[in-house]
C-alpha cells in the first residue's frame, strides 16, 4: 500500500477518516503517520481509522497509532478504530492495548461516536 | 467512555499473551530486518524501529539519537514519535558515554528511575525526565555508544516489566549491527553526495562511460552541454544513452571513431581540439579521455572529460590578430626612424656640398655628391630590401668593419647633431674581416653614434666626445661606441632593447630593438658599460669571418 491510500476525508466538523488497506506495518506506517499528524494540524480531532480492510498490522502499524494518538487526546479528541478484524484485535490484546484504544464496530458508529463527543 | 470497547476482550490472557508478544517481537525484528534489506538508509530504518518499539511496548512516545556515520560529520540523527520531538537532541552521544558510564558498561535498557542511574546524578537524566522519558535503552556496538533510545510512558500506564526490558534488550541488540551497517550506507551516501557536488560544480563536462558504451554518469554542465547542442532534453538528460546518442555524428563529426580509438590504445591524454557542429554554430573542445580500468570494484570505465574553448580560441585568434597588426605598426615606425637616419646623413652631404659649392670647391661638391649618390643607393638598397630586413635575413659577405665605421663617419659628421661634438676614432688596423650586410652594420652603427650624440646632448656639456674603435681579439671582432653623455642608470640598460623603451623625449623605442635584430642577425654580442654622468660604452663583438657560423 503506498500512501496515497491514507487520503483523510472529512466527515463532519473535526472528524476525518481514514481508510486502512489490507497491511498496515513498516511500508506505510510512516506514511500514515504524516496522514494523521496533517490531520491533526487541520484541526481535526477526531482520526477514525476503518479497519474493515486491514488483515495484518504489525507493530509499526500499532506504533504508527500510538505515536500520534497523544496529539488527538491532548486535544480533547481521539483516534478511533473501527470495523477491526479479529486477527487484528488479537494483536492489540497481545500487546494489552485493548482497553486504551477506543475501538468501535461498524463506521457509521464511529463516527456518531465523536459526533456525540 | 461507555462505548469504548465495541469488540470484546477474549478470554485468554498471560501465557498466551507472553506467547503472542514474543511473536510479534520475531515478527518486528524480520520486518526490520526486511526494511534495512529494502531501504537502508538510517533514517527510513531508525524511523522503522521507534515505530515497532512504540506499538511492541505500548508506549506513545519514542525517541531514537544516533549519528549519520561513524567516521565523516556525525551529525545526529533522530526519529521521533508522539510527544518527543525530532528536532530536540539529547546531548552528544560522547557525553552520554561520559556521564552515564554504566550504560556502556553494561548495556541494557533501564527506567530512569534506576537507582544505578539516578546515583550518578547527571544532568542528562534530568533533561530526558522533563523530556518525558521514562526509559533509555543504549545501542551500543562494541567499546562505543553509537545511539540512545528513550521511550515514554506506556499507555496502559503500567510499568515496565522485567520481560519488556529483556525483549526490547533483544530487539536492540538485533537491530544495533543494522544501524552500524547502515553507517556505511550512509558513509556512501555522503560521498556520493559530496562527489557530485564537486562533479557538478567543475565546468568541464564529465561523461563516464561504460564498456558497453553507455553514458553511465554525467555531471550538470555535461548534461546542460548535450542539452544545448542536442534533442536530448536537461530533463531526460543524456545518463543512459549510449555513446552515438550522446554524441550524434550529425553534431559531433567523427567523435564516436575518435573517442573509441582513443580509449582502444588506452591513451589517458587530451585529443587536442575536437570541433562541434551544432546548428547554432560551430563550437571547439578541448577533450581528455581516461580509464578507470584497475581501480578496484569499478569495471571498465571511461571519462570522457569536455571543455568549451571557442571563446578562449576566438580570444586567442583576435590576440594573435591584434598583435600582428601591432607587430606591423612596429614595423612601420622601425622603417621610419631608419629611413630617417638615412635622410639625416644625406642632409649633412647636402649641407656639405652646398658649403663646398659656396666656396667654389668643386672638387669637393663632386666628393660630396659621390657620397650623396652613394647614400641614396643604400638608401634604396634599404627600401628594397625592407621585406627581407622585417625578417632580418638579408645576406651576409666578408667585409671590414673600419671600412663601414669609416663610411659611415664620413656622412654622419656632417649632421647637426655632432657639430659640437668631438668624435675620434681608434681604428685598430687590419682586423680580420667580419661576415656582414654592410648596409645593416651601418644602420648600427648609424644609430649608436646618434644614440650617442644625444646622450651628450642631453647634458648640455661643450666637451662632448664620441670614441669609436675598433680591436681584434683572438676570434673576435670588437667595435666600440664610447660617450660621455649622461649615462644609465641598470634599470634603464635592461630594458634597452625592448620594444618601444627610449629614454628620449622625441624617441620611439626602435633604434636599439632594430640594432639588436641585426646583431642577433650576425651573430654578434652586445655589451654596454654604462655609469649615470659619466658616459656610456657599446661593445659589439662579432665573430671573424674564418670563425662565423655557417662559414
Amino acid at each position: 500500500m503506498d500512501s496515497q491510500a491514507f487520503v483523510p476525508t472529512a466527515v463532519s466538523d473535526g472528524t476525518v477518516l481514514i481508510e486502512l488497506g489490507r497491511s498496515l506495518d513498516n511500508n506505510n506506517a510512516e506514511d500514515l503517520v504524516r496522514a494523521i499528524t496533517g490531520a491533526q494540524a487541520h484541526g481535526s480531532k477526531y482520526i477514525v481509522l476503518d479497519c474493515q480492510r486491514l488483515e495484518f498490522i504489525s507493530s509499526a502499524g500499532v506504533g504508527a497509532i500510538l505515536g500520534t494518538i497523544d496529539a488527538s487526546r491532548d486535544q480533547g479528541g481521539d483516534i478511533v478504530l473501527c470495523q477491526v478484524p479479529e486477527t487484528v484485535a488479537q494483536v492489540f490484546r497481545v500487546l494489552d492495548l485493548w482497553d486504551f484504544l477506543t475501538i468501535l464496530g461498524a463506521r457509521q458508529e464511529a463516527l456518531a461516536a465523536c459526533r456525540t463527543r | 467512555m461507555n462505548d469504548r470497547v465495541a469488540i470484546g476482550p477474549r478470554e485468554d490472557v498471560n501465557d498466551a499473551n507472553s506467547y503472542g508478544r514474543k511473536v510479534l517481537a520475531l515478527e518486528a525484528l524480520s520486518s526490520l530486518a526486511d526494511q534495512f534489506a529494502r531501504r537502508p538508509e538510517l533514517q527510513n530504518l531508525i524511523d522503522a524501529l521507534t515505530l515497532t518499539v512504540s506499538g511492541q511496548f505500548g508506549v506513545t512516545s519514542a525517541y531514537i539519537i544516533t549519528r549519520d556515520s561513524d567516521s565523516i560529520s556525525q551529525l545526529p540523527v533522530t526519529s521521533a514519535t508522539g510527544r518527543f520531538r525530532r528536532d530536540v537532541s539529547v546531548y552528544e552521544l560522547d557525553q552520554v558515554a561520559l556521564d552515564l558510564p554504566v550504560l556502556l558498561a553494561d548495556p541494557r535498557p533501564r527506567r530512569l528511575d534506576d537507582p544505578i542511574l539516578q546515583k550518578l546524578d547527571s544532568p542528562i537524566l534530568t533533561t530526558w525526565q522533563q523530556l518525558g522519558a521514562h526509559l533509555v535503552a543504549p545501542l551500543v556496538l562494541g567499546e562505543k555508544i553509537i545511539g540512545i533510545m528513550l521511550l515514554g510512558p506506556r499507555i496502559n500506564q503500567a510499568p515496565f516489566a522485567e520481560r519488556d526490558l529483556e525483549l526490547l534488550q533483544t530487539l536492540i541488540a538485533t537491530i544495533t549491527p543494522l544501524i552500524a551497517n547502515s553507517f556505511l550506507y550512509s558513509e556512501k551516501a555522503h560521498l556520493s553526495e559530496r562527489y557530485r557536488l564537486i562533479l557538478d560544480s567543475v565546468h568541464q563536462a564529465i561523461f563516464v562511460f561504460n564498456s558497453q558504451d553507455f553514458l553511465r554518469l554525467a555531471n550538470r554542465t555535461a548534461v546542460e552541454l548535450i542539452a544545448s547542442l542536442t534533442d536530448v532534453g536537461v530533463e531526460s538528460g543524456p545518463v543512459g544513452l549510449p555513446l552515438k546518442a550522446v554524441f550524434p555524428d550529425a553534431v559531433f563529426p567523427g567523435w564516436v571513431e575518435r573517442l573509441q580509438s582513443a580509449r582502444q590504445e588506452n591513451e589517458s591524454r587530451p585529443l587536442s581540439t575536437m570541433v562541434a557542429t551544432p546548428s547554432a554554430g560551430r563550437r571547439i573542445f578541448s577533450v581528455r579521455i581516461g580509464s578507470l580500468a584497475g581501480l578496484a570494484a569499478v569495471e571498465d570505465e571511461t571519462v570522457v572529460t569536455l571543455q568549451d574553448i571557442t571563446e578562449q580560441q576566438d580570444n586567442e585568434r583576435r590576440m594573435f590578430e591584434l598583435e600582428k597588426f601591432a607587430e606591423q605598426g612596429v614595423m612601420a615606425s622601425s622603417i621610419s626612424h631608419e629611413l630617417n637616419n638615412h635622410l639625416g646623413v644625406l642632409l649633412g652631404g647636402v649641407e656639405l656640398a652646398t658649403f663646398n659649392l659656396s666656396r667654389g670647391n668643386q672638387e669637393k661638391v663632386a666628393q660630396t655628391l659621390a657620397k650623396l649618390k652613394d647614400g641614396v643607393e643604400r638608401m634604396g638598397r634599404f627600401t628594397a630590401g625592407l621585406t627581407d630586413f622585417a625578417r632580418v635575413n638579408a645576406a651576409t659577405q666578408p667585409g671590414r668593419i673600419n671600412d663601414v665605421v669609416t663610411d659611415v663617419l664620413s656622412f654622419a659628421m656632417a649632421q647637426k647633431r655632432f657639430s659640437r661634438i668631438n668624435v675620434k676614432t681608434m681604428l685598430t688596423q687590419k682586423v680580420p674581416a667580419i661576415l656582414m650586410d654592410r648596409d645593416q652594420i651601418a644602420q648600427v652603427v648609424i644609430n649608436l653614434l646618434n644614440n650617442a650624440a644625444d646622450a651628450i646632448t642631453e647634458t648640455g656639456r661643450s666637451d662632448g666626445i664620441i670614441i669609436v674603435s675598433t680591436t681584434a681579439s683572438g676570434s673576435e671582432v670588437i667595435l666600440s661606441v664610447s660617450d660621455n653623455g649622461r649615462g644609465m642608470t641598470t634599470e634603464t640598460r635592461d630594458k634597452l632593447f625592448k620594444t618601444h623603451f627610449t629614454t628620449k623625449p622625441k624617441g620611439h623605442g626602435y633604434g636599439l630593438m632594430t640594432c639588436a635584430r641585426i646583431l642577433e642577425h650576425h651573430s654578434a654580442n652586445i655589451a654596454i658599460n654604462s655609469q649615470v654622468g659619466f658616459g656610456t660604452t657599446f661593445e659589439l663583438r662579432f665573430k671573424t669571418a674564418s670563425e662565423a657560423p655557417g662559414n
